[in-house]
């Protein structure tokens, strides 16, 4: 009997979606929340729905959207939009300051939902996470009975609306709640992926942006199933690892896992091989400056902060070194963080050694920043907000390397 | 040099010096005291090269000179000492042979000329402070100053006078103090006088005034401030350093007024706080009409929720603040009750007092 248990439990764990993946079997969920911010708000305050309602601080201030119900988009408003500029679009929405801590508490409830369907719950950000439904058939039903049940679960306990794509991986279950949002539902069956892919733009496919997209275009390439008609050979010598990333992804192929969250705090790390072997402290510098900047990207974007900084540098010798420095505040702030490194940095960097590699991680991530306020700084932290939220939206608009640091020059 | 001074005035003025002395620095001699007998007095130095103190005590001189003493032994020997006098006598080669009823030591010492003088200072007194006053603005103060040594500027309290009144203010960038009070000045007519008071020479000022009724005069020369109390002087040089605009952050239009019973709220924020995030150590004032809600959620360590009552009438407030700030302001003041002015959430909070409108303190928030 015991020979039994062992085995069904071997076949529960990640074993058998590991099995299943092989055969190309898995069902996995990308369940995203319609206009989040804005639906709690309405929920707290039903006289709101159908309004016109924007999260993001008061009108004459000069933050950005958070959040813009579907009747202000209507105007043309969207996230990431300067205040003002919605304002002067929509003159009557109800502009709202928006709390973080209510946000996350129905984040949460989200979460607790989703989490008594499968114990594989990937969250993303507050309000998109990926959900891992493999084998859960005999459990909940056939996968579509399940989506669906979470759909009205999530709206009957919290009054909000999610989209749910699903499908076989998790690049085609975003592609498709990207699809049919607002309040939609849709199932790539397993077979149909070429078919549904191949009218879509490729920008639609996650790991596209601006750049890339134009590069593509101007090649001529512009649905995913003309990028599906490039051979690999080609893919891979003009674009090197990203061109067979593209031509998987234009199959709609990925086998990346569904990661549950861990009760540790996760990390962000980003780490560099050198071209060549370097000794230049200057140059080292504006390495870890570029690293700095993407890795603050990637917890601004999943509306982390981090508390613990590391560097790591490894030398030609593969000698591996790491040093750490725990803030008093934390932070998703390049300059901060960069401040952070680069003191670290000089810290240890002080014999002439050569360095092969150069990373850092950000750990002790909290979505709970805390952050206390200065006396002597006029413009208060909310001026760096602005700034950051502006870089961020640069970047989303025309890509990373779009606007950065001085210091990360010689990096880009 | 050889001298006979009473166990307890050896032990106080070598006491109340070692806060100074550098036990392990990278000059040997400012681990010692430098010790002058001449006439009747003995004079007790010591120095960091930052700030230094002399103090002169009454002694029966057989003869005058001078010696240096490591500042910790001697301590350590004359605090276990019985209640008798004791002989210092200078030996060949900078030892010194100290006696005390049955017991005798020889101590190295380090030869005298090698001590650091004293920078000059002016014995003539800008301000005269009553020694009761300025204790009560130092421990009102000082416990907002910055640790972080990279902010020189703010390791101290600025001192600014104007005719008959004195204020101190210190600020860590977070939170500042400030209070103000009547002081006999000796400075032209007209004139401003401001200076960055160091936090090591303020710990040691606090020291000297144990004694209640005493003045303690205060001056100013060249790169040098001094205090004076009889025949005590600790001068420090003056921090470099532009301490902040800090009129500009004293809120003016704070029209939320909440008053509290300051016993019942530092023991409950003290309860509340046992659960606030280790680091922030934030804590979430509620405020609506007639009751304070104190909240720490959001941590892996718990949840802690506690609600009193308070005089307060107005729109609901919800404010995150550092429980350790708030704490040592409560720590400080008088009185049955404070205040606190509000505006919203992320601005400042002023507290006040109700007997004593010279003294202000400004916690700024956390944003939650």
């Amino acid at each position: 009997m015991s020979h039994r248990g062992q085995a069904k439990f071997y076949l529960a764990g990640k074993k058998l979606s590991r099995l299943n993946k092989g055969l190309g079997l898995r069902n996995i969920l990308h369940v995203d929340m319609d206009a989040f911010f804005v639906s709690v708000e309405e929920v707290l305050d039903p006289s709101l729905k159908g309004k016109p309602v924007i999260v993001g601080g008061s009108p004459e201030g000069r933050g950005v959207v958070a959040a813009a119900s579907y009747a202000v988009r209507r105007y043309g408003v969207h996230s990431a939009m300067p205040i003002a500029k919605a304002k002067r679009l929509c003159p009557h929405a109800i502009f709202l300051s928006g709390s973080h801590r209510r946000y996350s508490e129905y984040s949460v409830k989200v979460f607790e939902i989703l989490k008594r369907y499968s114990p594989l719950v990937e969250p993303i950000s507050l309000d998109e996470a990926f959900v891992d439904l493999t084998g859960c058939e005999r459990l909940h039903g056939p996968v579509l009975v399940s989506a669906e049940k979470i759909c009205n679960e999530i709206r009957e306990v919290l009054g909000l609306n999610a989209s749910i794509g699903i499908a076989s991986n998790k690049l085609l279950a975003k592609i498709a709640s990207a699809y049919c949002k607002p309040n939609g539902m849709l199932w790539i069956a397993p077979g149909m992926e070429q078919r549904f892919l191949a009218p879509l733009p490729i920008r639609r496919v996650p790991g596209i942006g601006p750049k890339g997209g134009a590069e593509l275009q101007r090649m001529g390439v512009k649905s995913v199933g003309d990028l599906a008609r490039l051979p690999l050979e080609l893919l891979e010598e003009v674009y090197g690892k990203w061109g067979v990333s593209l031509y998987r992804k234009a199959r709609g192929i990925s086998d990346s896992p569904v990661i549950s969250e861990t009760e540790d705090p996760r990390s962000i790390s980003r780490e560099t091989t050198l071209e060549t072997d370097s000794t230049d402290p200057l140059f080292l510098e504006s390495a870890l400056s570029y690293l700095t900047e993407k890795a603050a990207g990637q917890l601004r974007e999943n509306k982390l902060f981090a508390r613990t900084v590391t560097l790591k540098l490894r030398y030609s010798d593969f000698k591996t070194v790491t040093r750490s420095k725990t803030l008093e505040m934390p932070t998703a702030e390049d300059h901060m963080l960069f401040k952070t490194c680069a003191g670290l940095f000089r810290k240890l960097f002080t014999r002439q050694m050569q360095v092969r590699l150069i990373g850092i991680a950000f750990t002790s991530l909290t979505a709970h920043p805390y952050r206390q306020e200065e006396l002597f700084d006029d413009k208060g932290g909310q001026c760096w907000d602005g700034l950051y939220q502006g870089i961020d939206r640069i970047r989303h608009k025309y890509g990373f390397k779009s606007i950065l640091r001085g210091t990360s020059r010689y990096s880009a | 040099m050889e001298v006979r001074i009473s166990r307890d005035v050896l032990l106080n003025g070598v006491h109340k010096v070692q806060g100074i002395v550098e036990p392990k620095g990278a000059m040997p001699i400012l681990s010692h005291l430098h010790l002058s007998a001449d006439k009747d007095t003995i004079c007790i130095r010591a120095t960091d090269l930052e700030i230094g103190t002399l103090g002169h005590y009454p002694a029966n001189v057989a003869a005058p000179g001078a010696v240096t003493l490591n500042a910790r032994k001697l301590f350590d020997i004359v605090r276990e000492l019985p209640d008798e006098e004791i002989y210092l006598k200078k030996e060949e080669n900078n030892w010194i042979t100290l006696k005390c009823g049955k017991s005798k030591f020889r101590l190295p010492g380090l030869p005298p000329e090698d001590f650091p003088p004293l920078p000059e200072y002016s014995d003539k007194p800008l301000l005269e402070f009553d020694s009761k006053i300025l204790k009560e603005m130092i421990r009102k103060t000082f416990f907002s100053v910055s640790p972080d040594e990279t902010r020189q500027a703010l390791n101290g309290l600025l001192l600014e006078a104007e005719g008959d009144s004195v204020s101190l203010v210190g600020t860590d960038g977070h939170r500042l103090a400030m209070i103000s009070r009547p002081v006999k000045s000796n400075a032209a007519k007209g004139e401003v006088l401001s200076f960055l008071l160091p936090k090591k020479a303020l710990s040691e000022l606090l020291k000297l005034m144990e004694d209640e009724d005493a003045t303690f005069g205060f001056s100013s020369q060249d790169n040098h401030l001094a205090f004076i109390c009889g025949k005590q002087v600790i001068v420090s040089r003056k921090i470099d350093g532009k301490f902040p605009n800090y009129r500009q952050v004293i809120p003016s239009d704070n029209h939320l007024k909440a008053k509290a019973d300051r016993d019942g709220l530092t023991h409950a924020l003290k309860r509340v706080a046992l659960l606030a995030d280790e680091k922030s150590k934030m804590v979430r004032f509620e405020i609506k009409n007639g009751s304070l809600s104190l909240i720490s959620d959001n941590t892996d360590l718990g949840t802690a929720h506690e609600e009193m009552s308070l005089e307060y009438e107005g729109e609901e407030v919800s404010i995150g603040l550092n429980a350790k700030y708030v704490l040592d302001i409560l720590n400080v003041i008088e009185g049955d009750t404070v205040t606190l002015n509000l505006k919203d959430q992320n601005h400042s909070c002023l507290f006040t007092v109700t007997d004593d409108d010279q003294y202000k303190s400004i916690v700024m928030p956390m944003r939650l």
